[in-house]
């Protein structure tokens, strides 16, 4: 079974991504923020694939992706985010090899989501 | 070396001037002799003289006769008659033709020399006055049109000219002519001048007045002065500040048969150094101006640019508090729908939701498209065609409303950095306004010409224009005057433009129409 980290802030919207990908057949790790999901990984989990948002309150997607690449985890990863401005992110994006196509906007249908975690996956 | 003043004695009596050149030279003035009328006209022509002592008695011309001549030719010198015993008849006939006194023979010299300084005394006075009366009228404004209609005036008056012009250098530093009293207006318009070049560059290369007399007909460095040849004589002064030359004065006798002397040039000395402070003057306050208009402009293009930016930072602030509670309902509504327990209704309302939410996210993007700084991507392109593309396409749509389009593009138009797609859009946006604002149908104009260093392209409807109110507020954004427009569009071009380096701008006049011309610099090389 695959793993899915998913990180975000909003309890409500990582609840729905937690229910959503475990009705799925996927094991969910939720975090609440960048800091968390950095603290599980240390801890020794290493998940198949990640959805990130963006901007939290404590530690960005950014951080979490930048922290993955330091550990030498490199699962794919999913932004997935309010703000639009991901133009502001370009620069560190393209430093983590990470290009904008990859940036998804909330609200985002979830079947969309789910083929798309699929493809990474290459489950299909 | 510097005399009180210079002394014409005339009279026809040898003896007579020695006497008197000697009493004068011993106390500080010139002294020249004639021996005849005649002579004296002569002296005047060539000559600089503040006083003439006249015999009334001469053979050949009198001394009422050489007064009268006197008078016809310079009226500005004193002349103080020298009369025999029993001329008093004579004495006041002349006193009324203009003499400014008279004193009888035989002479004391200490009494001439009384009578020479009380006239000089009187002269300064006037002059005084005079120059009072002249410094009240020129720093009576600080305008420069205004000054100079004064100063053209007086320098009329005060050197008794048939008119007078005033040239002054614009940002290129070539003397061009701010204001003529006989000139057409064409020949000032082309007039322009670099410094050294022609008769009044060469005044204000070389600091110096300068005379000249039957000049223009000769002279080849004014062969495009058609029709001038009819001057007599004229003065050409440069304005100084300081040293700096900050303008000529040019003045022309025509019908005054009498030239200009040297002497007109030391008399209005301190005339030209009033209308040089004024100037001056005026030149500061007109830079003061200047400087504040532009400052104003950059203020109201700040506040515009600060209003927009301080919204679309508000407008992606909204996004993120709206975009997360558009997540949890749509997620939720699907996580519903999942389950597959509902009724067909429901799972038809759950999907209106989801549709809904997913539609008020496209909203959102649109808000957020405008209110991202979007870096253009730039090539090189041909202005003219980009426009003329966007025109073609809604070509038929105007003609279907009745509009007609004419274009027209200078030839040799510069290239433009320009990211086309953006630069299409804006004028989209434009021409969609303009076919709005003509439903009866209209005339739209595309001119696209050299503006300077930049391409500018009008697009001139005659539709129903706009009211001042919404002129002021046309490129704010969600300012609309549409049923359905979101008053995005010309926020979105102003962006568009400024990311350009160009610049957006708008007339408009209520029921006359509106022009929009868009601003983009030149490429360079």
């Amino acid at each position: 079974m695959h793993t899915i980290m998913v990180v975000d802030d909003n309890a409500k919207i990582r609840a729905i991504l937690e229910e959503f990908f475990s009705r799925s057949g996927f094991t969910v790790v939720p975090a609440s923020s960048g800091k968390e999901a950095v603290d599980i990984l240390r801890k020794g989990t290493v998940p198949n694939l990640v959805i990130l948002d963006i901007k939290m309150s404590h530690g960005s997607g950014l951080d979490v992706m930048y922290e993955m690449r330091r550990m030498g985890i490199t699962p794919p990863a999913i932004l997935l985010t309010g703000t639009i401005d991901a133009g502001k992110y370009a620069d560190m994006l393209e430093k983590l090899g990470f290009s904008e196509e990859n940036i998804y906007y909330k609200p985002i249908d979830l079947f969309v989501l789910l083929d798309l975690v699929k493809k990474r996956l290459g489950l299909v | 070396m510097e005399y009180k003043a210079s002394i014409l004695v005339v009279d026809d009596e040898k003896s007579f001037w020695e006497v008197v050149a000697e009493g004068f030279e011993l106390r500080g003035y010139r002294v020249v002799a004639a021996m005849s009328g005649e002579e004296c006209i002569e002296k005047i022509k060539t000559d600089t003289f503040h006083i003439i002592l006249l015999d009334l008695q001469m053979p050949g011309m009198g001394g009422i006769r050489t007064l009268e001549e006197i008078r016809k030719m310079n009226p500005e010198i004193e002349v103080i008659m020298v009369t025999g015993h029993g001329d008093i008849a004579l004495a006041t006939e002349s006193l009324k033709k203009g003499a400014s006194d008279f004193v009888e023979k035989p002479i004391s010299i200490e009494r001439l020399v009384n009578t020479v300084e009380k006239v000089c005394e009187q002269r300064m006075l006037r002059e005084t006055v005079l120059l009072y009366e002249l410094s009240k009228v020129i720093f009576s404004t600080i305008e420069l049109d205004k000054l100079l209609k004064i100063i053209i005036d007086l320098t009329m008056k005060v050197l008794r000219a048939d008119d007078a012009s005033i040239m002054l250098f614009n940002e290129k530093k070539e003397l061009y002519i701010a204001i003529s009293s006989g000139l057409d207006l064409d020949i000032q318009k082309r007039t322009r001048l670099a410094i050294g070049e022609r008769i009044a560059g060469w005044a204000a290369q070389n600091k110096e007045p300068l005379i000249l007399i039957n000049g223009l007909r000769d002279d080849g460095r004014f062969s495009d002065f058609k029709g001038r040849s009819e001057i007599q004589s004229a003065m050409i002064v440069p304005l100084l500040k300081n040293d700096e030359v900050i303008g000529v004065l040019n003045a022309n006798r025509i019908k005054l048969t009498e030239n200009f002397t040297q002497n007109d040039i030391y008399k209005s000395k301190i005339f030209i150094s009033l209308v040089s402070l004024a100037l001056d003057n005026a030149n500061l306050y007109n830079n003061f101006k200047n400087a504040q208009e532009k400052l104003e402009a950059t203020h109201m293009q700040l506040v515009q640019s600060e209003k927009l930016s301080s919204l679309g930072r508000l407008v992606s602030e909204m996004a993120h508090e709206v975009l997360n509670p558009l997540m949890v309902i749509s997620g939720n509504a699907q996580l519903i729908l999942m389950e597959g327990a509902q009724t067909d209704q429901v799972s038809k309302e759950l999907k209106v939701i989801i549709d809904e939410a997913m539609k008020a996210k496209e909203i959102l993007q649109r808000l957020l498209k405008f209110a991202r700084t979007n870096k253009a991507n730039l090539r090189k392109a041909d202005i003219g065609q980009v426009v003329e593309s966007v025109a073609l396409l809604v070509e038929r749509q105007f003609a279907a409303n009745k509009i007609v389009i004419r274009q027209s593009y200078a030839k040799d138009l510069p290239h433009v950095h320009i990211d086309d797609k953006q630069i299409e859009e804006v004028c989209m946006n434009i021409l969609n306004n303009a076919r709005d604002a003509m439903p009866d149908g209209g005339v739209m104009e595309i001119l696209a010409v050299r503006d300077g260093d930049r391409v500018r392209v009008d697009f001139k409807d005659n539709g129903c224009g706009m009211p001042d109110e919404v002129k002021e507020r046309v490129f704010e954004p969600f300012m609309t005057t549409k049923e359905k427009g979101t008053g995005l569009g010309l926020s979105v071009c102003y962006g568009i433009m400024k990311a350009h380096n160009g610049d957006l701008k708008v007339e408009s006049r209520q029921g006359a129409g509106t022009t929009i011309s868009v601003y983009l610099p030149c490429m360079k090389g």
